[in-house]
Order: structure tokens, then sequence, then C-alpha cells
């Protein structure tokens, strides 16, 4: 029996009058790929922005039920977000590096966390970015402007970022949908590395995508999880009509 | 097909003379007022005292009044603004509270120069007097402050603006608190923003001339420090323009002009060197 990360019991959320979730129950386990899956409007990003309290962020946004990370509910008034978010990374759709050097980039959360020390900061800058496969591409050129990279480079750049936060969790958001199919064939191959050391949940409107990279696959619908378990499992032997229908190509 | 070749040829024909008019505007001001003043303009003029009868009279407290002024101005009115602009932009939910602020803004932005001048009088030179000494740098520069306001803020807050929200997204995903998100994203990024607001702020504080007859006063000494009276570049051509009736009077007041917009010129090239500096410190 593995590990779970997140267990995920009765949560609703409410944009105003709007039920945007409705009574998820859903355990994520660790060191696995989880893929949110679903046509748009599903929820499938709402609930993955639930998991590092993004939502916060957005006005007349409320949420109710319980979502324990490592057994503590994260949804808690007395939940610290900095916190929180320190140790569950996010990469977007759009790949949002600062407009700052490479290097500043990847030392920016560091640096918010307090940290000062030029060499261990180097270290972190230098193991980011192995990490996410780029240090050979910018070695030379850390102090240049991040806004000068590839798109590709770009999205790499803001995994390299999240990993320097030595999170647990990273959150991808789409990571792929802006760029083109070599990139996000490296994006993909580099999910697949960092799986051993984080746990990974990845919204992706690509079926090939979900079922190259994840290991476990939830189908969302109209706000509700419609069918979660093995990615083997749900696009070999769907139990729900609809999730069959789905991933068949029949809607969404 | 002809015909539409033709619209064509005539519109691009108004663009250009409508693009020219405004170039040559400026060259021929310029030209102007630098054939007739760049002559006169020495370094006596630009280091000697003024003395109204003196035709070897100069303009250096002018000179170091208008600097004073602008320099005490911006002190007071950029951070206001930038502070300003930060709670309408990213602090402040759209509601009934900065509906009225951007009202007042707004209204604030149309009220003529003048009546800063009266309002400054009567609350900095009079009630205030005081603390502000009355007619004194401090008093023109706190008026000018509150006039220059509402464009401040309207151009910072149009910066703001124009960052994505993504920026601050990904600030906050990597556990960056609120300020920490403004100090090292916001702030940064909207630097140039920041500074095209100070450089057309520098503009407006330099070319006033009726709030500082009102609130700074016309004395042509040196000033000596914030609470003397001074005379600024501006003020002091009105009065050559519009009490000098000699012509060695009016070569002054050209001269003077000349130098008010060289002025202008090194105050918006340093904002600029200054900007870059800071650009790289903050990478």
């Amino acid at each position: 029996m593995e590990e779970i990360k997140f267990d995920v019991k009765n949560l609703n959320l409410f944009y105003g009058d709007f039920q945007a979730l409705k009574n998820l129950n859903i355990e994520i386990k660790a060191n696995r790929v989880t893929a949110l899956i679903g046509p748009s409007g599903c929820g499938k990003s709402t609930f993955l922005r639930t998991l590092n309290r993004m939502n916060d962020l957005v006005d007349g946004v409320k949420t109710n039920g319980e979502i324990r990370m490592d057994g503590k509910n994260i949804l808690s008034d007395k939940v610290n977000t900095i916190e929180l978010r320190t140790k569950v990374g996010m990469v977007f759709q759009k790949p949002n590096p600062f407009p700052m050097s490479i290097y500043d980039n990847i030392a920016y959360g560091p640096r918010c966390q307090g940290i000062k020390d030029k060499k261990v900061l180097d270290e972190l800058v230098e193991s980011s970015l192995k990490a996410a496969a780029l240090w050979d591409d910018v070695k030379d050129r850390l102090n240049k402007n991040a806004m000068g990279m590839s798109g590709g480079q770009q999205q790499r750049l803001c995994i390299a970022r999240a990993i320097a936060m030595k999170p647990e969790v990273i959150l991808m958001d789409e990571p792929t949908s802006a760029l083109d199919p070599i990139a996000t064939q490296k994006i993909e191959e580099l999910i697949d590395v960092l799986k051993k050391e984080y746990t990974i949940l990845i919204v992706t409107h690509s079926m090939q995508q979900a079922s190259r990279v994840s290991d476990d696959t939830a189908f969302f619908l109209l706000g509700e999880i419609v069918e979660f378990d093995t990615t083997l499992n749900i696009f070999s032997n769907p139990k729900n009509k609809k999730t069959e229908e789905y991933i068949t190509g029949r809607f969404g | 097909m002809k015909k539409r070749t033709v619209l064509d040829g005539i519109q691009y024909a108004f663009i250009f003379l409508a693009s020219a008019i405004s170039i040559l505007s400026l060259v021929v001001i310029i030209v102007f007022v630098l054939q007739k003043g760049l002559s006169h303009v020495s370094w006596n003029f630009l280091t000697n005292s003024f003395k109204p009868s003196d035709p070897n009279s100069g303009i250096l407290p002018m000179l170091v009044g208008t600097l004073y002024t602008v320099g005490l101005t911006l002190l007071i009115a950029t951070p206001v603004a930038i502070f300003s602009a930060l709670y309408l932009n990213e602090y402040a939910k759209e509601s009934k509270i900065t509906e009225v602020v951007r009202f007042a803004i707004d209204g604030l932005a149309s009220v003529p120069s003048i009546v800063y001048g009266l309002f400054g009088f009567s609350l900095f030179v009079t009630i205030l007097q005081p603390f502000t000494n009355g007619y004194s740098i401090l008093s023109g520069s706190l008026t000018l402050s509150i006039m220059i306001l509402p464009v401040l803020i309207k151009t910072i807050e149009e910066t703001l603006k124009t960052i994505p929200n993504e920026m601050r997204e990904a600030s906050y995903a990597l556990g960056a608190s609120k300020v920490q998100t403004i100090f090292k994203v916001i702030l940064p990024t909207s630097l140039n923003g920041i500074i095209s607001a100070i450089i057309l702020a520098i503009g407006r504080i330099v070319s006033e001339s009726a709030p500082l007859l009102l609130t700074a006063g016309m004395v042509y000494y040196m000033p000596q420090g914030i609470f003397s009276s001074s005379r600024t570049l501006t003020t002091h051509l009105y009065y050559l323009a519009s009490e000098g009736v000699s012509d060695e009077q009016r070569a002054q007041a050209f001269a003077t002009a000349t130098v008010l917009i060289m002025v202008i010129v090194v105050l918006n090239l340093i904002v600029k060197l200054v900007a870059k500096r800071i650009q790289k410190k903050v990478g």
C-alpha cells in the first residue's frame, strides 16, 4: 500500500452561487503522477488550485470539506498558505518566468524564504536547473533575461523554479498546452524523472499525454469526479460509460 | 481598385501632414527660443545672481530654486502616488470606496493649476505658516505635489494594470507574501512606467508658474533651504516677460527659456540613467 499524499473528503467549492466542485472524494498517492482529465470547465484546474490554496486569491470563492495533506487539513484557516505553497509547487499553463535573469528567477523563491547565502543559492540554482534538464542549455547565460528563452525552455525554467523550493508536490496546470511537440516531449520526459522524488498532479486536455505520463487518472465532469483509477484501467477498461465516451473522443 | 489607391494616398497624406505639424511645431518653438536666447546664455549668466537693473545679471538662484522645487515635489509626491496606485490596483477590491477614490483623482486632475495655487496659498502659506515659513519652497512643493498626484497615480496605475496576473500567481505559488510580490516583482516590472510618470511630472513641475507665484513667492535671492522663498526659472520668465521693458530684459527672458528647456532635457536624461542603474541592480 502506497503512502497517501492528499486525502480529499467531501470537497465543495463555490464561485459565488456557482458550484464548481461537487462533493469530491479522492486519495492522491505519493510519488506518483496523477492526471486530471475532463472537458473544459469540468473543475479539474479549480481542484488543482485548491491543493495550494491558489483559489484564495480569487474573489468570491468559498470552499468546504477537507483536504488532508499528510494528515493535516490544509483548508483550515490556521494553515499558513505561504508555508503550504513552499511544499506544494505549481507550474502554470502559460510559461510565466519573471522578467529578470535566469538565475534570479530560480533564486526568487528561496530568497523570499530568507536564504541570502550566495553559495547556497548558487548550488540551488545549479541543482534545480540540472533537475529540470536545463543546466547545459543555460549555464553560460545565467545572468541573461529569462524572457529571451524559447517557450519550452521558459516552461522548464518554471519547473526548475518550483523545484528550487524543494517541494513535496508539484502541480502542473496544462503545462504543455502552449508548447510545440518537441518541447512537450521534453517536459513529459522530465515528469517521468521527477516523479521519483515528487508527487505530481497534472491537468491535461490531451488523452495521449495522460496515458503517456500518468500512473493514475481522475476523470472530471461538471464538477464531479466520475471515475478514478490507475491510468491503465481508465484507458483500457473504464467502468463508467461517460469515461469511455470521453476517452474515445465522443465528447469534450 | 483605382479609387481605393487614391483614397489610400489621401489618407496617407493626412497622416503625414498631421505628424508633420506636431513635429514642426516642436522644432519651430525650440529653434525660435534657442535662436533668440542661446547667444545670451553664458557662464556668467548661469552663475551670477540676479539684479533687476544689472545687464550682467544671471539666473543661478532661479536655477537652484527650480531644482529644489522639482526635487522636493517629487520626493513628496512619488511615494504617495506609488502607494496610492498600489492600493487601488493590488489591494482594494472594486467597491464604492475605490469608485469614490477614482472619481476624486479624476476630479483633481481637471482642476486648473491657479486653483491649486489659491488653495496652497490659503493652506500652506497662511494657515500652516508656522511649519512652512509662509512663502517657501516647501509651500510651493506641497502645492505642486497635490497638483501632480492625479497624473502620477493614473500613469502608475495604468502600468500596474499591464502586469499580467500570471506574474502575481507565479510569485504567490513560490511561497512569496503579498509584500514580497509587490517589492520584488510588481514594482521592478513596472519601473519603466513609474519612470515615465516621473518624467511627465517633472515636465509639469518645471512648467508651472501660477501656483508657485502664490505659494513660493518671487524672491530672487539664492534660496537657503526649503524654508526660503524662491523664484523658479518659470516664474522668473513670467516676471521678465511681463515686466521687462528693455531689450536687455527681453533677451534675458529668451535666455531663461533656453536654460529652462535644457534643464528639462537634462533632468529627463538623469532620471532615465538612474532607472537603468536600478534596473540593472534588480535584474
